[in-house]
């Protein structure tokens, strides 16, 4: 029994944290029409920059600061929007597909640059021996499982509550404005690059923060964690729910996040050994398929913008065994 | 320094066969195909298979051309995977962005792009494998074009070099000589004014794929004959597709070969400075450069 | 001899579906005569236009040119009803060279091409000279000449031109007015669109005054020169019932 209860808590911690990635890509496009093409740069940013602020010092490298958890995180986020501003000032002010290209770039750059600058990034091998806040006061691993739980619920709470008043501000809907209508919105006198580079970098920083817990969570981080399926996956999650209503976000992850652990667990365990070489492939092409797929068939996603619709449905965890960071790299 | 000069100027042309079909699509349908350089991927395998189709029906045919890869059999299987990449490539449009060009914008195109190029890339590793394949099991030997600095050529390379610019050149005689031509070059500057003059843009879409599908699967098999065939190519070119478009000018066909050039010499010339582990990042440099300092590119539209 | 007529009834036309912006506009035209639509900003004029053309959905009313209904034709088959259009702006292929472009828009004739295109530089002798520079190095006037050599190379019945004289030079434009009234003289119907009124109706037979969408008014454009309402109707003294606006 308490196997099950800690899976089920690990599954909505993984959940959780991509939902508050979800929430920050849902500012940049739901709300503001920006194609994030490289969502997991920014979550790498802020989770490398996390543990190199408050990990402990590196013998073979550059950090390791142990600087107190909410400042580590707090600078984690930082990088993740300094990093937005270096892109998002090329770009905010060009043809809206470039956006798309410099980010799906960027996350290409910090790939191999989390794989080869071992100085800093650890290279390959990652950066390990974060001890995570309050463990050892804690003592207990499923007690720590569920505080730590309860604290990525604090924070996606407070990030949902954050953006709901964000988009209903007047600074929401000259969001909406720049993104419905640019002319319309530089005749109010407004600068759409402004404001589309102000919420790029915002978005940028939630999802580095989505990227903090993740590697206060396993208290290492890897070019694992940051393959470029994550951006893909993270899409997929925001189509589903419906781009433009961040409760369609979250529910969009619990339902993509649910059937990718699903798919993995189910191929791990009835596919035949031949398939399950291709089992990550097999994946791949399901988040690929629900991308398109939705965009032919619901582009609105399951809760659309500004619908009120009674929630009826929640996302069922099922029984995985597969994990985020398992994601075989070999795999296209 | 000469060697990577030479390198570069080869993997210049295979990029830049890639970013003219990358460059039309862009600027004739208003977005950023990110699936486009998995149609390399898909050119490739699909001449792999033909190779060793034609060669079971013509055995004849199957032996090597001097010191090449190259073989009959692969030279007829190139030219039917041209194409059947470009049909492949109309068949992804009938399917998917044709229905998003209807009734969504651009970006949302953009973003089928992505889970198009998922779905193909991992559609080829399920078919032909996740390990690298090679057109030839046989060992192809480089020439010594100079022992002091060595300069190394295999003849592939020279072929690929070869069959890249006469392609260039045939396209660019298309485009100044040929109505049909002009009629492409009309509908990327200005498609309301290309249809009133009886063009019909539907029909020009088809062919923009096929084209930008036919050199694709080129620029994949000359790809493969340099390196190897591998599911996961059109991911590592996607970037530097991009690069060389946006270098060029997005458009621009000329801008494309020239882009393509420069970076395929910039990647090539950057490793000798900086360690081949960074290699992936140096297209994002580039477009980064290229966006601060001349965002419309070399012969581009206004961005 | 069936005559050559455009006729345009009850048309309602816009950019957007249920958002028109020509109210219930009638109009005719006859082949060799020049008739022009004049009308005040945002009058709905090239809308007009480009609705003949083909452009945008047409909700409701006719058009007929030669017997045959023009509603709901593709643009790129518009030479198949001998009619052509000249756009107002970007109306050339700029990068492309004079010749080429003469040579595509000769495209849309079935045979005898060469021949249309020489008659095309006998016309205008300046495009004959200036057959390979690039059409975005052309100055205004001769840029205009070549949309209109353009229009004029598929041998329509029936040229339609939006605003042919913006932006050009007094000069150049008394030259594009005087070419308007040879081509009609060889029994083209032409519609011509203008700001211009003064000019264009001099070389008019008949216009029509066109405000907010509608028809206000129209007439032989010799009496509409000196109407004291069409003047009315430009200053903005004149109030209407209905709003509406271009685009």
């Amino acid at each position: 029994m308490i196997g099950v209860a800690s899976y089920l808590i690990f599954f909505l911690t993984i959940a959780l944290i991509l939902a508050i990635a979800v929430l920050g890509l849902n500012l940049q496009w739901g709300y503001t029409g920006l194609f994030n093409g490289g969502v997991v740069a920014f979550f790498a940013a802020g989770a490398y920059g996390m543990v190199l602020l408050g990990g402990p010092a590196r013998a073979d490298g550059f950090g390791g600061f142990g600087l107190p958890y909410p400042l580590a995180v707090a600078g984690g986020v930082a990088v993740a929007g300094a990093l937005a501003v270096l892109v998002g000032l090329a770009t905010t002010r060009l043809r809206h597909d470039y956006l798309a290209i410099a980010t799906f770039g960027i996350a290409v750059a910090i790939e191999s640059f989390a794989r080869n600058a071992e100085y800093i990034t650890g290279g390959a091998k990652g950066l390990r021996g974060f001890s995570r806040p309050l463990e050892e006061q804690i003592g207990d691993t499923f007690a720590f499982s569920v505080f730590f739980l309860a604290l990525v619920m604090v924070t996606l709470v407070g990030v949902y509550a954050m953006l709901e008043r964000l988009v209903r501000s007047p600074f929401g809907r000259l969001l909406r404005a720049v993104r419905e209508d640019e002319v319309a919105a530089r005749s109010l006198g407004k600068s759409p690059a402004w404001v589309r580079l102000q919420s790029f970098v915002l978005g940028s920083m939630v999802m580095g923060l989505a990227g903090c817990l993740y590697a206060t969570f396993y208290a290492f981080i890897s070019p694992q964690d940051i393959a470029p399926i994550l951006t893909f996956q993270i899409w997929a999650m925001l189509i589903v729910g419906g781009s433009g209503n961040n409760r369609g976000a979250v529910l969009g992850t619990l339902i993509v996040w649910g059937a990718w652990v699903a798919s993995g667990w189910g191929l791990a365990e009835f596919a035949p050994r031949g398939v399950q070489l291709y089992a990550g492939t097999l994946q791949y092409i399901l988040i690929g398929l629900i991308i398109v797929v939705t965009l032919l068939l619901r582009p609105r996603g399951l809760l659309p913008e500004e619908l009120t619709v009674s929630r009826t449905t929640r996302a069922h965890a099922d029984e995985p065994t597969r994990t985020f960071s398992e994601q075989e790299e070999k795999n296209p | 320094m000469i060697q990577g000069l030479f390198d570069g100027v080869l993997v210049g042309a295979i990029l830049s066969l890639g970013a003219i079909g990358l460059t039309l699509v862009m600027h004739i349908l208003r977005f950023a195909n990110f699936s486009h350089a998995e149609l390399l991927s898909l050119g490739a395998y699909v001449a792999l298979t033909l190779d060793a189709a034609v060669q079971a029906l013509v055995p004849a045919l199957a032996g090597q051309i001097g010191g090449l890869t190259l073989s009959g059999t692969l030279a007829i299987a190139v030219l039917a995977a041209m194409l059947v990449t470009g049909l492949g490539a109309v068949v992804i449009d009938q399917l998917v962005f044709r229905r998003l060009r209807e009734r969504a914008g651009p970006l949302t195109m953009v973003f089928a792009s992505f889970g198009v190029a998922l779905i193909v890339r991992n559609l080829i590793a399920l078919t032909f494998g996740l390990d690298a394949r090679h057109y030839s099991d046989e060992i192809a030997f480089a020439m010594v074009l100079s022992t002091d600095p060595l300069v190394l050529i295999k003849p592939d390379q020279v072929l690929v070099l070869g069959v890249a610019l006469a392609l260039m050149l045939a396209l660019h005689l298309v485009l100044s000589r040929t109505p049909f031509g002009f009629a492409l070059r009309a509908v990327s500057e200005n498609p309301l004014l290309a249809q009133v003059n009886g063009i019909n843009l539907q029909r020009m879409i088809v062919l923009t794929w096929v084209i930008g599908g036919g050199l694709a699967a080129v620029a994949g098999v000359c790809y493969g004959l340099n390196n190897q065939l591998s599911p996961v190519m059109g991911r590592d070119l996607v970037l530097s597709l991009f690069a060389a478009a946006i270098v060029g000018g997005i458009g621009s066909v000329y801008g494309a070969v020239l882009g393509g050039f420069l970076v395929g010499l910039a990647s090539s010339l950057a490793l000798l400075v900086i360690p081949a582990g960074y290699k992936p990042a140096i297209p994002f440099l580039i477009i980064l450069a290229a966006l601060y300092v001349r965002p419309r590119g070399l012969f581009g539209e206004r961005a | 001899m069936s005559e050559v007529r455009l006729e345009i009834e009850g048309l309602v036309a816009g950019y957007v579906r249920g958002l028109p912006i020509v109210f219930d506009l009638s109009l005719h035209a006859t082949a060799g005569e020049v008739v022009t639509v004049i009308g005040p900003n945002g009058a709905g004029k090239s809308t007009l236009i480009k609705a003949i053309a083909g452009l945008l959905p047409i909700e409701s009313g006719s058009i007929r040119f030669a017997g045959r209904s023009l509603v709901g034709i593709r643009a790129d088959r518009l030479a198949q009803h001998a009619v052509s259009y000249v756009p107002q702006t970007a109306n050339v292929f700029q990068q492309l060279s004079v010749e080429q472009n003469l040579v595509l828009s000769a495209q849309r004739l079935p045979g005898e091409r060469a021949g249309r295109i020489a008659a095309m530089y006998e016309l205008f002798p300046v495009l004959a000279d200036k057959r390979r520079r690039k059409a975005g190095t052309l100055s205004g006037g001769q840029r205009q000449m070549l949309a209109i050599a353009m229009a004029l190379v598929a041998r329509p019945r029936l040229v339609l031109m939006d605003e042919p004289t913006a932006g050009l030079s007094p000069k150049a434009a008394q030259a594009v007015f005087a070419l308007i009234r040879s081509i009609a003289a060889d029994g083209v119907c032409v519609l011509l669109v203008e700001q211009n009124a003064r000019a264009a109706l001099a070389i008019s037979e008949r216009a029509y005054v066109l405000a907010e969408g509608r028809n206000q008014l129209d007439g032989p454009a010799h009496e509409l020169l000196h109407d004291p309402v069409v003047g009315e109707i430009y200053l903005g003294a004149r109030r209407f019932a209905t709003p509406g606006a271009d685009r």
